[in-house]
């Protein structure tokens, strides 16, 4: 057995109540260039229950291949199964490198699939290339919080496989392709399964809900009172967003410690992030550096905060904050 | 000579730093701005044992030495000067009873104080005197098998706490000290003056009046106060030079933190020298009163002696926070001297140093003392 | 209860540096803490000996000096330490770590659970923890922020990204919980003396786990690390959106609606 052997991508299709999970597709889309550079298939694996009509999505967002698993035993995710499934695969056709979505599966997952195979899994990848002389997968993670980069290799274990940060790669232009539906045994009987589920709990938007926030209006001390905390929190309803605090502005007494975002309290990757009056503290800016889209508002124009920021706004919050609001309003009711 | 913690003191310390970051440095500005410890607190800090840690163990104390207590001090100090304040205040009861107590007064007092159930207190100030035991004027008169104790007291830290007071009053022969338990009639204290820093200490005026206490009350001999305060306060003052070196570490951080963050033309002012001299200034002084109130622990330990030495840490300790505070504001440049940074609070806090325990004035004296005579 | 507890000493901070001449890391004059999460992992432990009695056993596999996270782990109350230290350890990615800490675990004999914080400040992977239920064919469940014992049935609440799903499993598992489940306790003065003075930290090296030195350490691990990097902080490419308050909202509003964020 050499590593020869083992050729193509793979990408592990995560789906959610029949639906793919985003991050699938951008991992489609980075899987196909590093298939294309490799001059490998591309191949999505899909363990679920009556997700065929996923297997075209599949395939037009980039996958050569589908390798499908239907059972109703697979409609909900669960580690022994799913590993079994795609483990056994993986033993079965040999992909050279693995791809799955740093999501709460993901991150159950893979972890599990990479011991099994007895192979190397780097975490929460931001870029993955290919050395061009070896042909290795080149995986760059976060390390120490964000603050550093490092760029990990697998050099004698197959499949190489990388867990990948969602929202950070893009998915390619969809688009009517061909592709190979081939199925992969599930034989998978009760007593294999060690952990079921009794319960599925959707949580409603609250404090706690920042890690899962989709845009974020954030205060820091420029907010200058609790009182006007309340004037972010408007904006944020308007949003559909939660309201988060820098860690001074949670010890001045302004916003409650759950909403803390920073090096001691969450760590946030919304798709947009506000910062109003805040400075951009390392402590504070590790935990929202990777938001998608951050807009900052400060009247200090040398705060760090805009060195990390997409949009820069020097200007003081309390005139801007009211204004944005206003106008958020007449958007809403389409005036 | 060995300058190092030993490996149970370094847990110790990283203990304290936990609890102190997570349960004092969040409402530590809250405390400043109501001017109050929050009464849930106290419960915490008599979880973790912290009242009495020098003190033999048959008494409910931890069995330790004045270096970990420092150790204790310096990490709540970092987080909240007020709730240390409390906390070397209180510790200045057990002191005196360690030193001056019976057997039997120590049984008996001792316990409460050392697991926080008492809040301990040092009563010799008076408006007209903080020094000078010839102008005290509350007087204890003996009345049978009792005394009975009228005056007042002036800015007395801890004197609304329920616990047990050591007040000075003048006897027949000198000034002698009594131990008072704070909830007897005749006992009251005033609202707490409103002070600039070290805000959620409470510090009070008494009054007592026909405060009844039983001889064995006594502390000492009679007639021999002073000579056992000018003791029993160069112990204090070893707590109190931990309060000002946890300050100073603050105002080190806090200086270091804004200089790397804030930019000028795109990079950190850290760059710029005038900022590195004032940082430089700041660790080498706090360095010194590190090691300097490390060794004035270690000899607290030994049993001698320390008024010379303690007044000399205290000095230097007290006189470093005021001027360390005063650079690391001035790093900061107008932002420190706004409400919204936290070395504004740590200027305010680190000035009562030189005036608390004996004035730098005082210490001076203390000092020239041995040497000159 | 016979609970093992994984932890990890790691440094106390994120402000860390680099070697500007090897590369690495600088750790010496950091501060040295346990891990935050396997604090917490930690106190579940405790918690559960103090409902159901029984034993807890903190493992961590590390250099000499992590025997002072053991020390901190005894002073909270755990009943044992092991510390697995061996320089051949060095280098190991979650693949060895996870061989060598579950070798060690299948020395300590019979257990019902094992806990872990679901992932480190330093390495942040989060994957010891199921790599370690693999090595031992433990049944897993991550991202446990609440946990209930009751006989052999453990039931945990398990986040996701919509909520929590609250999951079953018979003892023995493994859990791995966040740091939502609890406050570590603070230990006293004087359990922490204790744990100087009465207390024993077992060291392990890879003679004591019967172990090759090829399978652990850097000969052990798939993944080999390349070179730390401080990235620059910033994207450089920040837009200033200037005028009065009214131009600047609506330039700001125009370039959100663009990316249809709102």
């Amino acid at each position: 057995m050499s590593l020869d052997d083992y050729q193509g991508v793979w990408v592990f299709a995560e789906q959610n109540e029949g639906r793919l999970r985003r991050v699938s597709l951008e991992l489609l889309g980075k899987g196909r260039e590093l298939a294309n550079r490799l001059s490998v298939d591309l191949a999505a694996i899909l363990p679920g229950e009556n997700v065929a009509d996923l297997y075209t999505e599949l395939i037009d967002y980039g996958a050569d291949k589908v390798l499908w698993a239907d059972s109703p035993k697979l409609r909900y995710y669960s580690t022994d199964i799913y590993t079994r499934v795609i483990a056994s695969a993986a033993t079965e056709h040999k992909p050279e490198i693995l791809l799955v979505g740093a999501t709460y599966v993901g991150r159950d997952l893979a972890p599990r699939i990479a011991r099994r195979l007895n192979t190397g899994l780097s975490a929460d990848c931001t870029d993955l290339d290919i050395d061009e002389k070896t042909r290795l997968l080149l995986q760059t993670c976060p390390a120490f919080g964000g603050d550093f980069m490092i760029t990990i290799i697998n050099p004698k274990h197959r499949p190489q496989m990388a867990t990948v940060r969602p929202g950070v790669m893009q998915p390619q232009q969809k688009s009517a392709r061909k592709g190979e539906i081939i199925s992969i045994p599930a034989d998978i009987e009760n007593k294999d399964m060690r952990v079921s589920t009794l319960n599925v709990v959707k949580e409603t938007r609250s404090g706690i809900g920042l890690e899962q926030a989709d845009i974020i209006v954030a205060g820091g001390m420029g907010v200058r009172s609790a009182e006007d905390f309340i004037m972010l929190g408007k904006l944020a309803e308007l949003l559909g967003a939660e309201v988060g605090a820098t860690r001074d502005a949670v010890e001045a007494g302004w916003a409650s410690s759950d909403r803390m975002i920073g090096q001691t309290g969450k760590t946030v990757r919304p798709r947009l992030y506000i910062a109003c009056g805040i400075s951009g503290a390392t402590q504070h800016i590790v935990g929202m550096q990777d938001s998608e889209l951050i807009v900052a508002i400060s009247k200090d124009p040398k705060a760090p905060i805009f060195q990390i920021a997409d949009y820069a706004i020097v200007a003081d919050l309390h005139q801007v904050i009211p204004v944005l609001t206003q106008q958020l309003l007449r958007h809403k009711s389409g005036v | 000579m060995e300058f190092k913690l030993t490996k149970e003191q370094e847990a110790i310390r990283r203990m304290m730093r936990e609890f102190a970051e997570r349960k004092l440095a969040p409402i530590a500005a809250q405390i400043d701005r109501d001017a109050k410890i929050p009464p849930d607190v106290y419960p915490e800090l008599r979880k973790l044992k912290l009242f009495g840690i020098p003190y033999d163990k048959k008494y409910g104390g931890g069995g330790e030495s004045y270096a970990e207590l420092v150790l204790v001090i310096e990490e709540v100090a970092k987080a909240s000067a007020a709730v240390s304040l409390m906390l070397a205040g209180h510790y200045l009861a057990p002191i005196s009873l360690r030193l001056y107590g019976t057997e039997e007064q120590k049984e008996r007092c001792l316990p409460k104080l050392c697991s926080g159930e008492g809040i301990g207190t040092l009563a010799f100030t008076e408006s007209a005197t903080g020094s000078d035991p010839e102008a005290i004027t509350t007087v204890a008169e003996l009345s049978g098998d009792d005394y009975i104790l009228n005056g007042s007291k002036r800015f007395i830290t801890n004197a609304p706490l329920d616990g047990l007071a050591i007040i000075f009053a003048k006897t027949d022969n000198g000034v002698s000290a009594f131990i008072v338990n704070k909830n007897q009639p005749g006992y009251s204290t005033s609202k707490p003056w409103e002070m600039m820093g070290l805000r959620g200490g409470q510090v009070a005026d008494i009054q007592l009046n026909d405060v009844r206490i039983p001889k064995a009350n006594l502390l000492g001999s009679e007639g021999k106060g002073y000579r056992m305060l000018t003791e029993l306060i160069a112990y204090g003052k070893v707590n109190v030079s931990a309060c000002l070196l946890g300050i100073g570490e603050a105002a080190l951080d806090e200086a270091i933190k804004y200089a790397k963050e804030t930019t000028a033309r795109g990079k950190p002012i850290a760059n710029f020298q005038t900022i590195q001299c004032l940082i430089a200034d700041i660790e080498t002084q706090v360095e010194a009163a590190r090691w300097l109130t490390y060794r004035l622990a270690y000899l607290a330990g030994q049993g001698g002696d320390i008024r010379h030495d303690s007044a000399l840490t205290k000095l230097f300790a007290s006189e470093m926070a005021t001027a360390v505070t005063s650079k690391a504001l001035q790093v900061h440049g107008s932002y420190g001297y706004t409400k919204e940074f936290k070395i504004e609070r740590l200027y305010r806090d680190a000035r009562f140093g030189e005036i608390i325990e004996g004035v730098s004035e005082i210490q001076r004296v203390i000092i020239a003392a041995s040497l000159l005579r | 209860m016979n609970i093992i507890v994984c932890l990890k000493q790691v440094p106390g901070t994120n402000d860390m540096r680099l070697d500007p001449e090897t590369g690495s890391l600088i750790r010496e004059g950091v501060p040295s803490i346990i891990n935050p999460e396997d604090r917490n992992a930690l106190e579940e432990a405790l918690l559960l000996k103090e409902e159901h009695g029984g034993n807890v056993v903190a493992v961590s596999m590390g250099p000499p000096q992590a025997e002072e996270a053991l020390r901190d782990a005894l002073a909270m109350g755990a009943d044992e330490a092991i510390l697995l230290c061996d320089k051949a350890f060095a280098g190991s990615d979650t693949l060895a770590t996870s061989f060598t800490l579950g070798t060690a675990i299948k020395k300590l004999g019979e257990f019902d659970l094992i806990l872990c914080g679901t992932k480190t400040l330093d390495g942040n992977t989060g994957q010891v923890g199921p790599q370690l239920a693999e090595f031992l064919d433990l049944p897993q469940i991550t991202y446990a922020r609440r946990v209930e014992v009751q006989g052999e049935i453990l039931r945990a609440e398990r986040a996701f990204e919509e909520g929590y799903e609250l999951m079953e499993t018979r003892l023995p598992a493994l859990v791995t919980v966040t740091k939502e489940i609890n406050e570590p306790r603070i230990p006293s003065i004087e359990q922490i003396m204790q744990s100087y003075r009465e207390k024993e930290v077992r060291i392990w090296g890879t003679p004591d786990l019967g172990v090759d030195e090829h399978s652990v350490g850097l000969d052990g691990s798939a993944t080999k690390m390349g070179k730390i990097y401080k990235p620059e902080f910033g994207k450089g490419k920040v837009e200033f959106i200037e005028g009065s308050t009214e131009d600047m909202v609506q330039g700001l509003l125009a370039k959100l609606e663009e990316r249809h964020l709102i």
